[in-house]
């Protein structure tokens, strides 16, 4: 029995083709992993089955039934099809409860009724959720054990995560993945959006690959491994970053004393030439107010890499060229007054080393994908050869090619004599970069760690706060 | 640049549609604004008065809100501008520019208040400088009233500025107030373009226009711009003194401006806060000012208050722009 079959689904949003003919089988009872790179389409045609966005072209069936198209979530719904998205749809002053029951239609119901409903539901699937607790007072893992509860109760057969681990530990991505497993004996089928080859071969039953807006390779994951997922995922391999730690430098080039993240959690810390200084946790542990202290500490010649590129990084409204000069000013504006041409042939200069596409600095920036975005965010970054550059999540949404280029380019950075600090949840990117390891929880730092003495079980401990 | 052309249509086209209410013929109306603003020298050299003053009242309000601040207060600014060059000129031997500097010097202290109250205080522009306009009333007509009042007329108007200060209207518009200084708009107006579009301090007013965290990350000094933007509005705003004190009254007439400063809101939204798009739209409006002052003896039912609702479609076709394109035009076009 099939949960869900999608035949030929086309997405296209302007001139940009985000699904060209997709074609996917859900068995039911499943656990269904979708890999592929940040722009492949993945989320594209999951937003199409769950109702979010309407496909130009293609059917979907449900449980071997041909279904008129979803024009809202709802129909989904109905359909037994519900989404858990990657930024989680919570109001946070208002309770677990509240937020399960919010939009369930407009028919009075008993709370105490509704509520043991609830709590026997979360029983049957394991999920352990406070269902008093404001949403705000919650761990992101807890908020998210919320969302699946809340989809859960729509009484869904088939349930659909984007990217649910980004967000979580390694430990409560461990208790994620049991849930899943329970999920599954219960019958529930589950789509799994990720671009973690190590996850899917860990918890997933079949795995597809996207790439280009198109289902390239299926299998079951019991048929295959990491590295030929990789090579259907990018067309070609990708060397891993080859990185040689090296001394330390005396010089300092910036220097943080004191500084208060959280009510009375104070951290103090120095980066010196040529060496990354990553910054791992949990989101929501003083990182911002991390970035933002250091962001505001004057130093010379620092360049920042915010983490919400669309939001406070770039104007995505302005041209490819307009958003390079940003933070460059010094550079490009000589006595004050713009050197047109000299913007115009460095961006080029920097499109063509950074190899972005379209090849193009009159493009709006907006229209570019999320990988080639990011490389201009470096590229500017690092036009002017800081002596400090502070990156947050410096690949964050970015596809597994753009991430090795820009990891290598963050290296060539540091062995040219920047000092790097580098705040990222992805603690593979942090390991596998980092000179020097600070574990932030709460506000503090419960963990420093050089590179012979971390490994991931000992750091996960630290970023859950059990060290 | 299509879309905000088309909507100025739209809003006249609608506006002359409300004749028909009061029974008039919107043709014979269309008529009358467009032979009474362009109709002779005469006519022309009004519409070019009357477009003046609105060029630095849209440079003020543009200026800022590139800057993403609204500057309400460009009524108050050039009050003072005006006060402070008829004093100049009245009281005061020094050469000719110094009294532009001082209109400018007056109009951007005026705006400094509010200006350090939105950069560090958190207060809200749009209210500060709405109240420093009642403020810049009262001080004036105080100042013109209890000390500077010119005793030989029944006028509130302070004494007159010396001979040298004043322009002569050119010949060639016959009787219309229309002297040189009428160029200073424009070439006021071209220097704002260079300023915003090719310079350093441009570039970031635009960002900081934008996103106020994309500013921050990219090293903009917040305060310090949005202090100057609105500054450099007021001083726009004040020297539209220069050509009312020097090219016109000769002195400062209490209330002589019928919301100039408010005018200019208009002016910027039609200019796209585009330096040289505020000088199409300042003559757009002037030709409209003009247009509507003959409608109450050319016509039997309809007065100047026209020009309100002439003014009152243009601003909402403008914000309604990108709908009427897209439900409108794009029909025609494609």
């Amino acid at each position: 029995m099939r949960a869900l079959e999608l035949k030929g689904i086309c997405k296209s949003f302007g001139t940009i083709v985000a699904n060209d003919s997709v074609d996917l089988v859900v068995e039911k009872g499943s656990i269904h992993a979708l890999i592929g790179e940040n722009g492949a389409g993945k989320t594209t045609a999951m937003n199409i089955a769950a109702g979010l966005l309407q496909a130009d072209r293609g059917e979907i069936w449900v449980q071997g039934v041909h279904k008129s198209p979803f024009r809202q979530p709802l129909d989904a719904l109905l359909c037994g099809i519900g989404m858990v998205h990657q930024h989680f749809m919570l109001a946070g002053a208002m309770t677990a409860f509240e937020n399960i029951v919010l939009g369930s239609g407009f028919m009075p119901f008993s709370k105490k009724k509704k509520k043991e409903e609830l709590l026997a539901l979360a029983k049957k699937f394991g999920i352990l959720v406070d269902l008093d607790m404001p949403v705000e007072c919650m761990s992101v893992g807890e908020q998210q054990r919320v969302e699946i509860l809340k989809v859960l109760s729509r009484k869904v057969s088939l349930l659909i995560c984007d990217e649910p681990t980004a967000v979580l530990t390694p430990q409560e991505v461990e208790r994620f993945f049991d849930q899943l497993r329970l999920l599954k004996i219960q019958g529930t089928s589950v789509i799994l959006i990720t671009h973690k080859l190590h996850e899917v071969m860990r918890v997933a039953d079949q795995v597809s690959v996207f790439r280009q807006g198109r289902v390239v390779a299926h299998s079951k994951v019991s048929d295959t491994n990491a590295e030929a997922l990789a090579f259907a995922m990018l067309g070609s391999r990708v060397a891993p970053v080859q990185v040689i730690r090296r001394p330390r430098s005396a010089d300092k080039v910036l220097e943080l004393k004191n500084c208060e993240l959280k009510p009375g959690a104070h951290v103090s810390f120095d980066v010196h030439a040529g060496e990354i200084v990553g910054i791992a946790g949990v989101e929501g542990n003083g990182q911002l107010e991390l970035f933002e202290a250091l962001m505001t500490t004057s130093s010379l010649k620092r360049s920042i890499v915010v983490d919400d590129r669309l939001v406070s990084g770039v104007i995505p409204a302005w041209s490819v060229w307009e958003n390079f000069i940003l933070g460059n000013q010094d550079t490009f504006f000589p006595h004050g007054v713009a050197d047109k041409q000299k913007m115009r042939q460095s961006c080029m200069q920097a499109l063509q080393e950074y190899g972005v596409k379209p090849l193009d600095c009159d493009a709006r920036f907006g229209t570019l994908s999320g990988g080639n975005q990011q490389k201009v965010v470096i590229a500017r970054a690092l036009y002017q050869q800081p002596r400090c550059l502070i990156a947050a999540q410096p690949t964050r949404g970015v596809d597994l090619g753009a991430v090795a280029l820009i990891h290598q380019k963050l290296l060539a950075a540091r062995d040219a004599g920047c000092g790097i600090v580098l705040i990222s949840s992805e603690l593979e990117e942090i390991m596998s970069l980092s000179d020097r390891i600070f574990v932030l929880f709460r506000g503090a730092f419960v963990g420093i760690f050089t590179p012979d003495t971390y490994d991931e079980a000992l750091l996960g401990r630290c970023m859950g706060g059990t060290h | 640049m299509i879309k905000t052309v088309f909507a100025l249509f739209f809003g006249i086209c609608s506006a002359l549609l409300v004749t028909l209410v009061a029974g008039e013929s919107p043709f014979h109306i269309a008529w009358v604004l467009t032979h009474s603003a362009f109709g002779s020298r005469y006519d022309f050299g009004m519409t070019l008065f009357y477009a003046s003053p609105l060029i630095f009242t849209g440079l003020a309000v543009a200026i800022p809100f590139r800057a993403g601040l609204f500057n309400i207060g460009a009524e108050g600014q050039l009050t003072m501008g005006a006060l402070a060059a008829a004093l100049v000129g009245a009281f005061w031997d020094v050469p000719f520019g110094i009294g532009c500097l001082a209109a400018a010097v007056a109009g951007g202290l005026w705006a400094l208040p509010p200006a350090i109250l939105r950069a560090y205080g958190r207060g809200h522009e749009v209210i500060h400088t709405i109240m420093m306009n009642f403020i810049a009333a009262g001080v004036a007509s105080w100042l013109t009233l209890s000390f500077f009042r010119n005793p030989e007329t029944q006028n509130p108007e302070t004494m007159p500025v010396v001979h040298r200060f004043l322009f002569q209207p050119i010949a060639f518009f016959h009787e219309a107030p229309v002297t040189w200084l009428w160029l200073l708009g424009p070439c006021v107006a071209l220097l704002c373009a260079f300023v915003c579009l090719s310079t350093r301090w441009g570039f970031e007013l635009s960002v900081l226009g934008q996103s106020e965290r994309v500013a921050h990350a990219a090293g903009i000094a917040l305060k310090r711009r949005r202090i100057e933007a609105l500054v450099v509005g007021g001083m726009l705003a004040g020297l539209v003194g220069v050509g009312e004190v020097y090219g016109n009254a000769g002195c400062f007439v209490l209330g002589f401006s019928p919301g100039l400063g408010f005018m200019g809101i208009a002016v910027a939204l039609l200019g796209k806060k585009h330096p040289l798009g505020i000088i199409a739209s300042a003559l757009v409006f002037g030709a409209l000012h003009k247009g509507t002052s003959d409608l109450d003896f050319e016509t039997d039912r309809m007065t100047r208050d026209m020009s309100c609702v002439l003014q009152a479609a243009i601003i909402l076709s403008l914000a309604a722009e990108d709908i009427l394109y897209s439900k409108i035009l794009r029909r025609f076009i494609t």
